[in-house]
């Protein structure tokens, strides 16, 4: 029951993207294709658990002052072995995340989860958690990333839907396309979520 | 105290846990990242060649494999950076067999717009290039093709793999190098500017009867001491080879060939097809025609220059869109007058067209006018020309708006009585049709050639100069 209940809390009622609205950088920059979303959601991931479970399970010998320079090695040390790992063996990913790969040392999501979540929680809950978070912000990119594929390339997951000639809305494989995906996304996502939530519903008329 | 204490140990210990974590995980993945991605560059070069083995071979102009098979070099991969549309540059491998044959073409990274310029990576585009080699022009639309809508992108494309021709013909040595050749220079004064050690070497050049007389060294940064040699001895090597192929001083080969580069940047409009710069004033006054390739057609224009000014330019024929080609040309024309200059900027969305425009201009003030005796300004002129004898024609005539008068033949070394007359038949054509385009005559050619040829001196040199006015 826990589980399930982390894992909605973290896919959906604390989706890392569209309700904390944290690591725009590679959810913006990396979503031009599905599965780049989907490797840069699943190495965070990986580095996310890592850091959390290491951080919860140092976090009574952590003295508080140098919590946060502990808590980027950790997250750094993580970030490099997984791109080492990454480079070594999927060397098509390692390459089409780029930049972004080394860049998961400062996502704000997982030094968000380490000071906010792991810190003051159990070894176990903070695996979970950043199972959680993980997986909501795979499912973010890779949403956005399809989107953004199928609008800009006419394929998902590079399987082409429409014939060769066919002129598709390139923008979307542009950054521009990245913040209009992410935009009308977070749009529905808020309309969805107050609809369901009348109180939420009422306070947002009350303060109109 | 005891927190300080604890801080730093704590903190210390993670960072040495994490150091060791990381030398760890190199030591284990290491190596198999080295052979991936040596295994990457033998399958991407595998791409374009077949052969058993690559070589790389180093200080060439570009990175170059040498494609082995069995031990014999079977043909070459050269790796090059065309700049298309996007300031990153299209990154491609050209393979080439032992005759400069393109065997294939693979573009490995580029940052072209997705979806238009990124087409020219896909081996669809690329597959034209096989089978082209040191005979082909790579003109597009002739033997390549360009994609509509990425011209740019394929014309990075086209240009590199040329290029890749080109090089390999080189350096296979099916083509002779065509280095500058000083005789073929016009006296005067050239500079230039290469990169040695420290900077930028300028140097200026002073060439006098179709050899280099002079290389002065007007500016540089090398290192004193280390870079004497060079920018002693190599200025006096190069005047006396005149030639830019000398040898780099060593102990000093980047100042060394920072000199060589700026001779080089000097007389770069003189290496391979490039023509002398036009230089409006010394041009007749009259129509010139010329024709050059625009984006789809060819693009053929009429010039009207006189007193070394730019007056019109007519675009005779062209074919390209006519919403996009007529109003740039129109734009361009206007800014090539008023500017006098073919130094003008492009029209951007129509790069092709307005670069048609300014090589048809160029070619048509390169090509032979039709002289238009009306646009002469003014005033007496003279000029002389070496006629039958060695002894010259000298001729003087009169404008007065438009109209050619008193022309006449001050002096000549001619035969007497037969070139006479000959003059005289031609003073009367000219004078009557108000144009040079007469009809030689006959039994005295030289003659007559020799007096048109003194009176487009006297147009050149213009109204009131020389002597015997």
């Amino acid at each position: 029951m826990t589980i399930l209940k982390e894992l909605k809390r973290g896919v959906f009622l604390e989706n890392p993207t569209f309700r904390l609205v944290l690591g725009m950088c590679p959810t913006l920059a990396v979503t031009t294709l599905a599965i780049n979303g989907i490797g840069m959601g699943l190495a965070t991931t990986a580095v996310l658990i890592g850091s959390n479970v290491v951080i919860a399970a140092l976090k009574n010998i952590i003295p508080s002052q140098v919590r946060i320079p502990c808590y980027i090695v950790v997250i750094s040390t993580f970030v490099t072995i997984i791109s080492m790992l990454m480079e070594a063996y999927v060397y098509p990913l390692y390459e089409a995340l780029g930049i972004f790969l080394p860049l998961i040392v400062v996502n704000c999501i997982i030094l968000g989860r380490a000071e906010a979540y792991a810190s003051k929680h159990s070894v176990g809950m903070s695996a979970l958690d950043g199972l959680a978070i993980g997986l909501g912000f795979t499912l973010s990119l890779t949403v956005i990333g399809s989107i953004r594929e199928i609008l800009g390339a006419g394929s998902i997951f590079g399987y082409s839907l429409v014939g060769e000639n066919v002129p598709m809305a390139t923008i979307f494989s542009l950054p521009p396309g990245a913040f209009f995906t992410l935009g009308i996304l977070m749009a529905v996502i808020n309309a969805v979520t107050n609809k369901k939530n009348p109180r939420k519903k009422a306070a947002a008329k009350r303060e109109a | 105290m005891n927190t300080t204490v604890k801080m730093i140990v704590v903190l210390g210990l993670i960072s040495a846990i994490s150091a060791g974590l990381l030398a760890g995980v190199n030591m284990l993945t290491a190596d198999t990242i080295k052979a991936n991605s040596e295994k990457r560059l033998y399958e991407t070069l595998a791409q374009v060649i077949e052969a058993d083995e690559f070589e790389a071979q180093e200080g060439t102009e570009f990175p170059l494999w040498l494609a082995k098979t069995n031990g014999e070099v079977v043909g070459y991969v050269v790796r090059l950076t065309g700049h298309g549309y996007s300031s990153d540059g299209i990154d491609l491998l050209v393979g080439l067999d032992a005759q400069a044959t393109v065997k294939g073409v693979l573009v490995f990274s580029h940052s072209e717009t997705p979806g238009l310029g990124s087409k020219v990576a896909e081996q669809s585009y690329l597959a034209q290039f096989v089978g082209k080699g040191l005979d082909s022009a790579f003109v597009p639309g002739e033997d390549v093709d360009a994609i509509s809508g990425a011209t740019s992108s394929s014309m990075a494309v086209i240009g590199s793999v040329r290029k890749a021709v080109d090089f390999v013909g080189k350096y296979a040595g099916l083509t002779e190098e065509t280095g500058i050749d000083f005789a073929n220079i016009p006296d005067g004064e050239y500079v230039g500017k290469g990169r040695g050690f420290g900077g930028d070497i300028t140097v200026k050049l002073t060439f006098a009867g179709g050899k280099l007389t002079a290389l002065e060294i007007v500016s540089h940064n090398e290192s004193p001491n280390v870079s004497d040699p060079a920018i002693e001895n190599l200025p006096q090597a190069i005047i006396d080879q005149q030639t830019v192929e000398v040898d780099a001083v060593s102990g000093a080969t980047m100042t060394s060939e920072g000199i060589i580069a700026a001779v080089k940047d000097a007389l770069a409009e003189f290496s391979g097809e490039d023509e002398a710069p036009i230089d409006l004033d010394s041009l007749l006054p009259g129509k010139y025609t010329g024709t050059a390739r625009g984006f789809s057609s060819d693009i053929t224009v009429e010039v009207t220059v006189a007193a070394g000014k730019i007056l019109d330019i007519v675009v005779v024929s062209q074919d390209d869109t006519p919403e996009i080609a007529g109003p740039a040309l129109a734009t361009l024309v206007e800014a090539i007058i008023e500017e006098q200059s073919l130094e003008v900027d492009l029209v951007s969305g129509a790069t092709y067209s307005s670069e048609g425009l300014v090589a048809a201009v160029k070619n048509a003030l390169r090509s032979d006018p039709v002289v238009d005796l009306s646009l002469l300004l003014d005033g007496n002129y003279t000029g002389e020309a070496e006629g039958f004898s060695r002894n010259p024609i000298r001729v003087s005539f009169t404008m007065k708006d438009g109209a050619i008068s008193a022309l006449k033949v001050m002096s000549h070394g001619d035969t007497p009585g037969l070139a006479d007359d000959a003059f005289n038949d031609i003073i009367q054509s000219i004078e009557s049709s108000q144009s040079l385009d007469v009809d030689l005559v006959s039994g005295a050619t030289y003659s007559s050639q020799g007096m048109l040829e003194a009176i487009i001196n006297a147009i050149k040199a213009g109204p009131g100069s020389g002597t015997g006015q």
